[in-house]
């Protein structure tokens, strides 16, 4: 069934690949090592906005066309998002405490452990950096990067989101 | 309970899929670093990146379009009373002192990378960068030339003051360009002063250092660093960088040798797809050459000038002999044709 709900989330999820390609190269900051991903944050938003809903398939796709598009191992990207936004947002679920605050302290955790999880890929595919390197220069600096986005896209990301799923399920709370 | 039952076999199935998805990421990840740089996925992913190069080019040309198009939007909501004929006028010149400066800006850059040319003797074709990095871990650029420009993968890339990088990847109007900076890459060069032989690799904090190097041919802070073409990765001859700190200190043999690179491609828009690179005997060559035009143009300008005094001398029209010779009887212009005697070629005027 299409509802509004998919809509956005069809559609966010295209614009965060089209920023990911034309905007996002544009605004790295420290000459390339503090580099926005807006797909894994749109996806982790989702996962916290929307735990009890959240399909496995939405991460797949989106770290799949982010391995194509960034040049990176195929299927590196597909599976750090995958593990980390379903368990995020199992975490969140179970956690049955529909607060902000535990919403951006997941989605953080969560950030980070993609980061981190993607440079532990790339390093067993090869990439010349030890782990201590890729920590400072790399995945540091990306996820305190992502998180900052998603804290500013969070209440959008929120509000439409539990506003859409609550009006769709005919009750006032998501979960 | 039908709910119940029902919410059950959704969350069997998610977790279901849950596992498939992850099975098939890793068996991804396994065989696209099986495959080599012709496979399956890797071509799936070259054919990706093309369309991605295509898509950034696209929007980097919408930019003035974009703006012209936020121009008319701009006046449209304007009260009408306030568009005055010396408003617009004023927009019409910011617009055109706008695009005049961006003009300037690129003649001169171009101009930058064709001194760079002329100074550097190497022969190569200005691209334009039309695409950058959509990841952290990967330091590279795609530009505008491609396989029907004649670029091939391994090509040197450079900017307007140094090398930037090397070509790894080709499509039909459209390469990847990884830099220098880029932890994957490494360049053989040569401490100018001293041709001690070394390697330049990328780092992941940005930096390039000079490793490989002999005991006892420790460089100087302010040596430079030219491409020493060993191994055939990068054209020889070519300007890398300076170098900026030798740490004796550190850890191995030769100790911590960072090199500041000329050029850095973040700062670039256009650079040279290098196609040939001098020999040594090249700049000699070339200064003969430049030296034997100068000589040519400078007897064109004395026989110009004896050209002028024989005017001088026998009239405004030309030398009659010259004319005879140019214009006369058995040539393509003589007696009797349309160009001839007595026509507008003066045989029978100079006489």
């Amino acid at each position: 069934m299409i509802t509004s709900e998919r809509i956005f989330i069809v559609a966010g999820a295209v614009l965060s690949v089209l920023l990911q390609v034309l905007v996002a190269p544009h605004i790295a900051l420290f000459g390339g090592m503090a580099f926005p991903n807006v797909i894994v944050v749109f996806t982790m938003l989702v996962a916290v906005t929307r735990p009890a809903q959240f399909n496995p398939i939405l991460p797949f796709v989106l770290g799949l066309v982010f391995d194509l598009i960034s040049g990176g191992p195929v299927g590196a990207m597909a599976f750090s998002l995958t593990v980390f936004s379903v368990v995020t947002a199992l975490f969140v679920s179970r956690m049955s405490n529909d607060t902000s605050f535990v919403e951006i302290i997941s989605l953080a955790i969560g950030l980070l452990l993609v980061e981190l999880t993607y440079g532990v890929f790339l390093m067993l595919f090869g990439y010349p950096v030890d782990f201590l390197g890729a920590l400072a220069y790399r995945v540091v600096p990306c996820f305190l990067y992502d998180f900052f986005l998603g804290a500013v896209l969070y209440p959008l990301v929120s509000r439409f989101l539990k506003t859409s799923n609550a009006q769709l399920m005919g009750f006032g709370q998501l979960r | 309970m039908p709910m119940n039952s029902q919410q059950n076999g959704s969350a069997f199935a998610r977790r279901i899929l849950f596992i498939v998805l992850l099975v098939a990421a890793l068996a991804l990840a396994t065989v696209y670093g099986r495959e080599g740089q012709e496979g399956p996925i890797h071509s799936v992913q070259n054919a990706v990146i093309g369309v991605t190069g295509q898509v950034a080019a696209v929007s980097a040309g919408l930019g003035g379009a974009t703006a012209a198009a936020g121009n008319v939007v701009d006046n449209t909501l304007a009260d009408e009373q306030t568009l005055t004929a010396l408003r617009e006028q004023n927009e019409e010149l910011r617009r055109r002192l706008a695009e005049a400066d961006e003009y300037r800006q690129e003649a001169e850059r171009l101009q930058e990378l064709l001194n760079m040319k002329k100074t550097s003797y190497v022969a190569g074709l200005t691209a334009h960068i039309v695409g950058r990095s959509a990841n952290a871990w990967d330091q590279s650029i795609t530009i505008d030339l491609g396989s029907a420009d004649g670029v091939e993968s391994g090509m040197t890339v450079m900017g307007a003051y140094g090398v930037i990088g090397q070509v790894v990847g080709v499509r039909e109007h459209q390469s990847t360009v990884r830099l220098l900076t880029d932890p994957n890459s490494g360049a053989a060069v040569m401490v100018q002063s001293s041709r001690a032989n070394g390697i330049v690799r990328g780092s992941v904090n940005g930096l390039l250092y000079l490793e490989d190097l002999d005991e006892d041919q420790i460089p100087e802070v302010g040596d430079v660093v030219v491409t020493s073409g060993l191994g055939g990765s990068y054209q020889s001859g070519l300007i890398v960088g300076t170098i900026v700190s030798v740490d004796k200190t550190a850890t191995n043999s030769t100790g911590s040798i960072v090199v500041s690179p000329n050029d850095s491609a973040s700062m670039l828009e256009e650079v040279i797809v290098v196609f040939y690179a001098p020999d040594e005997g090249a700049k000699e060559r070339a200064e003969a050459e430049a030296e034997e035009v100068k000589k040519a143009e400078e007897e064109a300008r004395k026989a110009e000038e004896e050209k002028a005094l024989r005017e001088q001398i026998y009239g405004s029209n030309d030398d009659p002999y010259s004319s005879y010779t140019d214009y006369g009887y058995g040539t393509d212009y003589g007696y009797g044709t349309n160009n001839g005697y007595g026509t507008d070629y003066g045989y029978a005027q100079a006489y």
